[in-house]
């Protein structure tokens, strides 16, 4: 069974929508012990880093969703999610973040290069490049060079290399799309707001 | 802001009108025309490679609230593009009651203008993403714009810069621009206008409103800098004569417009108006070279 953590940012009833398209059994929970006994975790948001990370202690799941993320059992972040994995973001005057995969959240309009006439935040489709390692055996097994994803967000992640999966580019700014520590993965874009593209990744994280 | 010459990526937008359970087009002056099953039609956009998908409740303020959710939750189920939903939403249970049946972001118009601070309480609570904030708009004898509400009956006397100023700080998350005087004519849209939000403002711009063939699609990209245009009456006749010849269901409602096009074809009901599919459409702006995601959905 699937997990969708409910820390209060975003709308995760679409994501919950996705895994039952696809026949996988999933709930939205904050609940300790159904966390804990779940084969697989979800961790979405949109939304303010800040509240994310302060409602993630405040409802006292820090330290199951750290577990779960050492486990070794199968995670995808999307999005926030996706961010709260990292170290640090600069959003809100600077808040740590889970810090299970070695990068920072920046603003996209603070990094150098960003190019004039681009809104923020970024909202739309676009396709994603494969880092340094290639992507077969990860949830991006079936993904293309054509496939795209749909975007919105107004900061980035920038991961190390090594944990980069796949990169994409936005007003001249190349950040980490995908990043993957292990069994842990997590997606910039909404994979339950992408289509085709989108549902090879869901069929991929939820299978097996 | 100067915005330069930017080869950045737009989005297609279908705006679907919606009265109870039928999809209908508004047109200037001459009424609703029912033209069938909202639901059907999104299917056909979301397998024609649409970006997203625009739900409006055109009957909203009859009823004081917005009556989609059913709709929403139909199309949710199947269709994994962002959708947004609007008419009628008054409060953060109104957002709250639609994102929970599957809308990703609501469009809000009338509402703000009893209380505008309904956009920052949205924002907050749900982020900014999901706030995209509607405005109506009239092109007064003066030359200014004014903004209007309930779905074009109302004048505001609020000029449209000066609101497009205070929702931006409040927090919207994208504008919907829609200019009446345009909407449903096929005349094309109000580039001069688009241009001016566009180039103001930092946060994406969504054009609607008077698109009557391909060329005013690719006139509002390329020349109002929008991120993304909605469009309704182009893409509409084109499945509703497909869906007509498929033999399938005919609605109650004025539905004239689709008895005759089981004999006739669309394209000489409704002079003036050029029928496409939203991949035509695609094409065609892509040989033109605006920058657009052209990968088709292969699985429905």
């Amino acid at each position: 069974m699937i997990v969708i953590v409910d820390l209060g940012v975003g709308n995760l009833f679409n994501v919950l929508r996705v895994f039952n398209h696809v026949g996988i059994q999933a709930v939205i929970t904050d609940d300790i012990e159904i966390i804990k006994s779940a084969d697989k975790m979800v961790l979405s948001g949109v939304g303010s880093f800040k509240v994310g990370m302060d409602n993630m202690r405040k409802k006292g799941l820090t330290g199951v969703i750290l577990q779960f993320l050492e486990s070794g059992k199968p995670v995808l972040g999307v999005c926030l999610g996706m961010q709260m994995l990292m170290d640090y973001s600069e959003e809100n005057g600077g808040v740590r973040g889970l810090g299970v995969i070695s990068g920072r959240v920046r603003y996209l309009k603070s990094i150098n290069g960003f190019l004039p006439g681009f809104t923020i935040p970024n909202i739309g489709w676009n396709t994603i490049e494969a880092g340094k390692s290639g992507w077969s055996g990860s949830v991006l097994g079936n993904v293309r060079v054509v496939d795209e994803f749909y975007f919105v967000h107004s900061l980035c992640a920038i991961a190390e290399e090594k944990y980069q999966l796949a990169v994409s580019s936005y007003a001249g700014i190349t950040f980490s799309s995908v990043i993957q520590k292990g069994n842990v993965t997590g997606c910039q874009f909404h994979p339950e707001k992408s289509g085709d593209s989108g549902l090879k990744i869901i069929r991929e994280f939820a299978k097996g | 802001m100067d915005r330069l010459v930017v080869n950045k990526k737009i989005r297609l937008i279908p705006r679907l009108d919606v009265k109870g359970s039928n999809l209908v087009k508004g047109v200037h002056l001459e009424g609703l025309r029912v033209l069938g099953r909202p639901e059907e039609f999104a299917a056909e956009y979301y397998k024609d490679k649409a970006d997203e998908i625009i739900f409006m409740d055109s009957v909203a303020s009859l009823y004081g609230r917005n009556n989609l959710h059913e709709i929403v939750k139909n199309v949710a189920d199947k269709l994994f593009i962002p959708m947004t939903v609007g008419g009628g939403i008054r409060s953060i249970e109104d957002v709250d009651q639609l994102l929970r049946s599957g809308a990703d972001k609501v469009a809000i118009n009338t509402a703000l203008f009893q209380d505008i601070e309904i956009v920052s309480r949205v924002s907050d609570y749900f982020g900014s993403q999901c706030m995209v904030v509607s405005i109506d708009v009239v092109r007064k004898s003066d030359g200014e714009y004014e903004c209007v509400t309930d779905n074009g009956r109302e004048r505001t006397g609020v000029e449209v810069f000066s609101w497009i100023e205070r929702v931006v700080k409040l927090g919207a998350g994208e504008l919907m621009v829609t200019s009446v005087d345009f909407e449903g004519t096929g005349k094309g849209y109000d580039v001069n206008l688009i241009k001016r939000i566009s180039e103001r403002f930092g946060i994406p711009v969504i054009a609607c409103g008077g698109a009557g063939n391909k060329e005013h699609v690719l006139d509002v990209l390329r020349n109002g800098s929008a991120d993304a245009a909605a469009m309704s009456s182009i893409l509409h006749y084109d499945i509703a004569n497909k869906l007509a010849k498929d033999g399938g269901f005919l609605p109650e409602g004025n539905n004239d417009f689709l008895k005759k096009s089981k004999t006739m074809g669309v394209k000489s009901i409704r002079n003036g108006i050029e029928s496409i599919s939203i991949f035509e459409l695609k094409e065609y702006l892509h040989s033109k070279g605006v920058f657009l995601r052209m990968q088709k959905n292969t699985e429905f």
